[in-house]
C-alpha cells in the first residue's frame, strides 16, 4: 500500500508541473444579463453654504452595466427645511431641483429634506456643521521618483473643530474645469485620535493631476461629520473591489428612508484659489 | 442491533465539550454588536460548551436486492468558516466558538432507497435529505476586515438549512464501469441584519450537480476513460443597478448571493497502457495520456466589474478563468 501511495504522489506532482507549464489565467469581458427589476429612486444632495447653485438630484437607478444614463424624477416635490425656515426647490432641469438664490445656510442647524415622489415622501436629515478656515494656503514643488520637478501641489493646514464627531472632505481642481465634481479627486478624513488637532500641510493633489505655472487652482474643504465619511468609505469600498479584505459586497448605506438609495449632506464649506506663479 | 432479520438499527449518543482557556483578552459586545468592554480571563478555563451528539439510522430490506435507509443525527462544530465571498481570492477565515459565537448544531434527516440489479453488477440509489443548522455565522455588510483585531464582532449570527435529493448508478463490474449521479440541493442562510433578514444562498449553494465517470477495457493492457462534470455556478452577490454620486458609478446589489457564476462544466478523457506484465520483474508501469477540459471550457473562475477603460462612464464584467485544455502524460512505476 506504501508503494502506491508513493506513486499517487509523484502522478500529483507530474500533472501539476504539467498544468502548471501549460495554463495560465484568462481574462474577458463578457456580456451578462444583470438588469434590474425594480429601479430604486435616487436621491443625491450635496448643500453647502458656498455662493453657487445649490441643487438636488432625483432619479432612478439604471441597469449596472451598458451606459443608460439613470432617468431624471421630474415632478417631485422637493423641500429643505429646519426649525426657523422652510425652501420649496424648484426643477430647474430635468430632475435637478435648485434652491431659491435668496435662501440663507444656517450654520450648526439640523436640516430635513423630503422628496416627495408619487405621493411616497422620502426624508432624510443632517448637520450643517461650520467648517474651519483654511490657513497658510500655498503650493510646493512635486517632484517624481527621479527628483525631477512635474508640478506643483497645494498645500494648506486648518484648526480642527473641537469636539469629537468632525470629519473633512477636501478637494483641489484648476479652474474652470469639472474636475472638482468627481469624488475620486477627493480626499476625506475624520477626527477620531486627532480631535481638536491643528491639520498642518494638507496635500490632497496627485501625481496625475499636478498644477503648472500659470494655472489658478481651487481648493475646496467641506466639514461633513463622522456619519457621512462612513457613507464614502462605503462608496470607496464599492468601486475599489478586487482585494482579499473587501467586505462582502452590500449596498452602501443611504440617509433616506422608504427605500430611496443616495445621500443628504449639508455642509459647510470653504474655498480658496490660489495662482501657481 | 437487528430486529428481525429484515431491519437493522444502530444507534449512539456522543457527548462533545469545548473549553475556552485562558489567558485571553475578548471583547464584550452588546446585543447590537457595538464593544462595549474589554474583559481579561486569568488563565484556566473561562468558557465550556457541551453538547449532547445522538445519532440513529436504521436500514430495512424489502426484498434481497433491495432496502430502506434512513438516519437522523445530531452534530456539534466548534470551529465555523466565515467568507466575504465573491472576488477570486476570497478571505476565508475559520472562527472558533468562544463567549461570543456558540457552536454550530446541527440536526440531518435522511431517507433513502437502495436497489441492486444483475446479480450486483449495478448498483441505484434515490437519497433526500434535510439538515437544518443554529448559530450558523456570517460577516455582516460592510465588515471592516482588514487591521482588525476584533474580526468576531463583524460576524452577524443566524441559521441555515440545507436540502437535496440524490440519485446514483454505478457499474463496478465487467470491462465497462463508473457511475453517473446528479444531486439537486439548496443550502441557505438566513442571518440577522444580512439581506434584509430573508434567506439567501450560501456561498457553496449549487443546485445541480451531475456527474458520469465511465471506463472501459479495451483490452488486458489498454483501458479508456471519461469523466463528464456539470455544476450550477456558485452563488455570488452582483451588482444590478447603479447610480451616480459626484462622478462615480455607485454599484447597487439585489439580495447576498443572488446571482450565479456561469455554469460550470467539464469533459476529461485518458487512455491508459500498462507495460508487460512479466511476474518477475519487480516493477510494473504504465503509460496513462489524457486530456484534461477536453473541448476547452473557459469555465468562470471569479466574475470582476470595472470601468470600461476607453469609456469611464460604462460598467464592464470581465470574467477570469484558469485551466483551458491541458494534454497530459503521465508515467507511473509501482515498485
Amino acid at each position: 500500500m506504501l508503494n502506491f501511495k508513493t506513486t499517487n504522489m509523484k502522478n500529483i506532482f507530474f500533472i501539476l508541473l504539467i498544468l502548471l507549464s501549460f495554463s495560465s489565467c484568462f481574462t474577458e469581458q463578457i456580456e451578462l444579463d444583470l438588469n434590474e427589476e425594480n429601479p430604486k429612486v435616487i436621491i443625491v444632495a450635496w448643500i453647502t453654504d458656498l455662493d453657487e447653485p445649490q441643487f438636488v438630484k432625483v432619479s432612478r437607478s439604471t441597469n449596472y452595466l451598458g451606459s443608460v444614463p439613470t432617468p431624471p424624477i421630474s415632478d417631485a416635490f422637493v423641500e429643505l427645511s429646519n426649525d426657523n425656515n422652510s425652501y420649496i426647490l424648484t426643477e430647474q432641469e430635468n430632475g435637478s431641483y435648485y434652491l431659491p438664490e435668496d435662501w440663507t445656510a444656517e450654520l450648526d442647524m439640523l436640516y430635513t429634506l423630503t422628496v416627495t415622489i408619487e405621493g411616497i415622501s422620502h426624508t432624510a436629515q443632517h448637520i450643517m456643521r461650520s467648517c474651519p478656515p483654511m490657513e497658510e494656503v500655498t503650493y510646493q514643488n512635486y517632484t517624481d521618483f527621479q527628483d525631477s520637478l512635474i508640478g506643483y501641489e497645494t498645500v494648506f493646514s486648518f484648526q480642527e473643530t473641537i469636539g469629537e464627531g468632525d470629519s473633512y472632505y477636501a478637494i483641489d481642481y484648476l479652474k474652470g474645469t469639472m474636475a472638482g465634481d468627481s469624488l475620486l479627486n477627493g480626499g476625506y478624513a475624520d477626527d477620531e485620535f486627532i480631535d481638536g488637532d491643528y491639520f498642518d500641510d494638507v496635500t490632497i493633489s496627485e501625481e496625475d493631476r499636478l498644477f503648472q505655472i500659470g494655472d489658478t487652482a481651487v481648493i475646496e474643504l467641506y466639514s461633513i461629520g463622522r456619519e457621512t465619511i462612513n457613507y464614502l468609505y462605503d462608496i470607496e469600498n464599492e468601486i475599489f473591489r478586487g482585494g482579499p479584505f473587501d467586505p462582502p459586497p452590500a449596498n452602501v448605506r443611504t440617509n433616506f428612508d422608504n427605500g430611496a438609495l443616495g445621500y443628504f449632506i449639508m455642509s459647510g464649506g470653504q474655498q480658496v484659489e490660489i495662482i501657481i506663479e | 442491533m437487528s430486529l428481525g432479520n429484515k431491519l437493522q438499527i444502530d444507534y449512539g449518543l456522543r457527548l462533545s465539550i469545548l473549553q475556552n482557556v485562558g489567558e485571553e483578552k475578548a471583547i464584550l459586545l452588546d446585543p447590537a454588536y457595538n464593544p462595549i468592554d474589554t474583559i481579561s480571563y486569568e488563565a484556566g478555563v473561562y468558557n465550556t460548551y457541551w453538547n449532547l451528539e445522538p445519532r440513529i439510522s436504521m436500514r430495512y430490506e424489502l426484498t434481497e436486492s433491495s432496502s430502506i435507509k434512513a438516519s437522523y443525527n445530531r452534530t456539534a462544530q466548534y470551529i465555523q468558516l466565515a467568507s466575504n465571498g465573491n472576488s477570486a481570492t476570497p478571505f476565508d477565515i475559520w472562527f472558533s466558538s468562544s463567549v461570543q459565537i456558540k457552536p454550530q448544531l446541527a440536526d440531518q434527516y435522511s431517507i433513502g432507497y437502495f436497489k441492486n440489479l444483475r446479480d450486483n453488477t449495478i448498483e441505484l440509489s434515490a437519497e433526500i435529505y434535510y439538515k437544518n443548522f443554529l448559530n450558523a455565522i456570517d460577516f455582516k455588510d460592510h465588515a471592516n476586515l482588514l487591521f482588525n483585531d476584533h474580526l468576531e464582532g463583524e460576524l452577524r449570527i443566524g441559521e441555515a438549512r440545507s436540502y437535496g435529493l440524490e440519485l446514483m448508478a454505478k457499474k463496478s463490474k465487467g470491462r465497462l464501469t463508473g457511475w453517473v449521479s446528479y444531486t439537486y440541493s439548496k443550502a441557505e442562510k438566513k442571518i440577522e441584519t444580512i439581506n434584509d433578514e430573508n434567506w439567501y444562498n450560501a456561498k457553496y449553494d449549487k443546485p445541480h450537480d451531475f456527474s458520469l465517470v465511465a471506463s472501459y477495457e479495451l483490452s488486458k493492457r489498454i483501458a479508456i476513460a471519461s469523466t463528464f462534470v456539470y455544476s450550477s455556478g456558485s452563488a455570488v452577490t452582483f451588482p444590478t443597478g447603479r447610480y451616480d454620486f459626484i462622478g462615480v458609478s455607485v454599484p447597487i446589489y439585489s439580495e447576498r448571493n443572488g446571482a450565479r457564476l456561469p455554469d460550470y462544466h467539464r469533459l476529461d478523457f485518458s487512455i491508459t497502457l500498462q507495460g508487460k506484465k512479466n511476474n518477475k520483474r519487480r516493477m510494473q508501469t504504465e503509460w496513462v495520456l489524457g486530456i484534461y477540459n477536453a473541448y476547452n471550457r473557459k469555465n468562470a473562475f471569479a466574475i470582476n466589474f470595472k470601468q470600461d477603460p476607453e469609456n469611464r462612464s460604462v460598467n464592464i464584467a470581465e470574467k477570469q478563468s484558469i485551466f483551458s485544455i491541458v494534454p497530459s502524460l503521465t508515467y507511473n512505476a509501482k515498485f
